[in-house]
């Protein structure tokens, strides 16, 4: 692949699955340090308190009130390791399917619950 | 032959795009109270969007991506919150302000009061954005949109007297009510150049699979569609001038904007300005919503078309729902709506700089442009309405609160 | 930066006090008030013209009255303390007085 430019051309960029579909962008990402190794990219993070952390501590603690507010407890993050990119362009591909990503779930959960209950809503293009 | 189409759909639709409550309001009452004196701020606030909507249309066109993508793309998470809470926060309030005006056409149609008005018209529109393409929003609002010629047609047959029109485009500054005026200036310019404008256009020409082939159609729209909109909106000051200053008229609610098209035009005058506000402030309360569930969907990552049926974008389809039902409410529940319009245009003014400052770097990225970046006319340009957009936001406090009427 | 906050913070208490001022809300001075009444009188004048054209509906004229009564109540509670003079109170009768005027024509013309 060459070399990658990780901030420039990796973080915040749009992330698609298998059939191109979009599942968020890179929010974080993780590098493996091993003593003796130089530093491996291991994992794409999406989701969680990951884009909330690049603010700042104080949104972090936002956050974290605005959840409690509603009771939320599970945290919906993505970590996928960095070898599952297939290729780095305009967006990145990743060879997973939406389906299992947790940082999907909110998505889906509303798919279920409220779009699909509305009329007009199911099947693929208008 | 199928680009000249997209060509004239697109001039139609900015010149639909061009006039809603914001230009319509802040339009009559500068011709109201200070004649034909502030057309040059029309006309500098139209060829300041023409520049803007290029742009970002070009954006989009080259890069396969929206401008929200690449200011959460280019510039990072933590940046990119700024102008999402900025431009949510504005176009919020614009937002309700179009649902406030097709709501007062209504009441001055049925003599059922505005505040009725409010969530069905809601309900109608997200209706619309439900089950309806973009192409059906974007053509539907365009050629409906064309009403609006009847403020042209008044203002013609008004017989204004055009080397004093003429005058009008040329900058000047009063000797008294300096404040009024400045303020007046402030709010013409913040309905004219919105953030939702180009942020819609530039999504839109992802929805419509725009490529570099679209280059030459995008100047074509952006300028032309935004030319015959600012004329428009100078009709609608010239005509306002004619029949409301002579005799001290002055705008105080929406209600006496209508007389302006009732003197010329008699009783068909009056039923085209129902229409036209109805008309033209619905379609852009759909233009608003999709602008910011665009922007929302854009910087998350999440899957967004308006050609996709709901449940291929539900968190998409669940912004655009959630927010309209919401921008019901302040119409709703009573809120004056020219006094919720002209503190949203002065809102929109003020937070200009920060979507279009970030322009200044992406449009010279060869990174995304290829070899489409800014020429110096365009850089020049947009340095130009940089600058303004600060001076908009260090004067727009200081003018509501002495100007504001 | 540091020089912009400071420079802000010298500034800010002048500038809280009169943004409280003006919140505040001193009664509109005299000339404000009676432009208002001109310029709703002058409505209600072009309304009864174009409602005679049959320009404009009955209902729609009715709202534009409705608009004229209530910056007539409004007027009429504020006007009192922003006139200064024997003068300006008979400038504000009269403004007051062509305003209902007005107002009745209007309603004659609509039958109303």
């Amino acid at each position: 692949m060459g070399a990658v430019h990780l901030a420039h051309d990796v973080l915040d960029a749009q992330l698609v699955d298998r059939v191109q579909e979009k599942i968020g962008r890179v929010d974080a990402l993780l590098l493996e340090i091993e003593a003796g190794r130089p530093p491996r990219v291991a994992t794409i993070v999406i989701g969680g308190a990951a884009r909330a952390e690049r603010v700042g501590r104080w949104f972090v603690a936002i956050r974290r009130a605005w959840r409690a507010m509603f009771g939320q407890r599970e945290e919906h993050v993505s970590r996928i390791p960095f070898d599952k990119v297939r290729r780095i362009g305009d967006t990145i591909e990743l060879d997973v399917e939406e389906r299992s990503l947790d940082s999907e779930h909110l998505e889906r959960w509303l798919k279920e619950h409220v779009v699909c209950r509305i009329p007009g809503a199911g099947g693929e293009r208008k | 032959m199928k680009k000249w189409g997209e060509v004239a759909l697109g001039v139609v639709t900015s010149i639909g795009g061009f006039l809603e409550v914001g230009s319509i309001a802040t339009s009559t009452q500068g011709g109201a109270e200070f004649g034909y004196r502030l057309a040059w701020v029309l006309l500098l606030g139209t060829l300041s969007l023409g520049f803007l909507m290029e742009m970002t249309g070009r954006l989009a066109a080259v890069s396969k991506r929206t401008y929200a993508d690449l200011l959460r793309e280019r510039f990072g998470y933590r940046f990119f919150l700024l102008p999402l809470v900025a431009v949510f926060a504005v176009s919020f309030l614009v937002l309700a302000s179009e649902i406030g005006g097709v709501s007062i056409a209504l009441q001055m149609a049925t003599g059922i009061s505005f505040s009725w008005w409010a969530i069905p018209v809601a309900l109608l529109g997200w209706a619309l954005l439900w089950r309806g393409t973009f192409g059906i929003v974007e053509k539907g609002t365009a050629l409906l949109g064309l009403v609006a010629i009847v403020f042209a047609v008044g203002a013609l047959k008004l017989h204004p007297a055009w080397p004093a029109v003429g005058r009008g485009l040329l900058p000047s500054a009063p000797s008294e009510n300096r404040a009024r005026y400045w303020y007046l200036a402030v709010s013409i310019l913040g309905a004219s150049i919105s953030p939702y404008l180009y942020l819609f256009y530039s999504a839109g020409a992802i929805e419509d699979e725009w490529t570099i082939e679209h280059l030459g159609v995008n100047r074509v729209t952006a300028g032309l569609g935004n030319l015959f909109g600012g004329l428009l909106s100078v009709a609608a000051l010239i005509a306002a001038a004619l029949v409301l200053a002579p005799r001290g008229i002055r705008v105080d609610r929406y209600e006496q904007i209508a007389m302006v098209l009732a003197s010329p035009l008699g009783r068909a005058g009056f039923v085209l300005f129902l229409a036209t506000l109805c008309i033209t402030c619905f379609g852009s309360t759909l233009e608003i919503v999709l602008a910011i569930a665009y922007m929302l969907a854009q910087g998350f990552g999440w899957a967004w078309s308006e050609n996709l049926k709901p449940g291929k974008d539900a968190r998409f389809a669940m912004s655009y729902t959630v927010v309209l039902l919401l921008a019901a409410v302040p119409i709703a529940i009573g809120m004056n709506p020219l006094a919720l319009t002209n503190v949203s245009m002065v809102a929109t003014a003020a937070s200009l700089p920060v979507t279009v400052i970030p322009l200044l770097v992406l449009m010279n990225d060869g990174d995304i442009l290829l070899n489409h970046t800014n020429g110096w006319p365009s850089n020049i340009a947009l340095v130009i309405i940089a600058l303004l957009s600060v001076v908009l936001l260090v004067a727009a406090l200081p003018l509501q609160l002495l100007g504001g009427g | 930066m540091r020089a912009v906050l400071i420079n802000i913070a010298r500034v800010a208490p002048s500038l809280a006090l009169a943004l409280t001022a003006v919140a505040c809300g001193s009664p509109p001075e005299l000339d404000k008030q009676l432009e208002t009444l001109s310029s709703w009188t002058a409505t209600m004048q072009l309304a009864r013209e174009e409602h005679g054209e049959g320009a404009i509906t009955t209902t729609y004229a009715t709202q534009l009255r409705d608009g004229a009564l209530s910056a007539l109540e409004e007027t009429q509670k504020t006007i009192g303390p922003a006139a200064h003079s024997k003068v300006d109170s008979s400038y504000a009768a009269a403004a007051l007085d062509s305003l209902r005027t007005a107002i009745r024509q209007l309603n004659a013309e609509t039958g109303s």
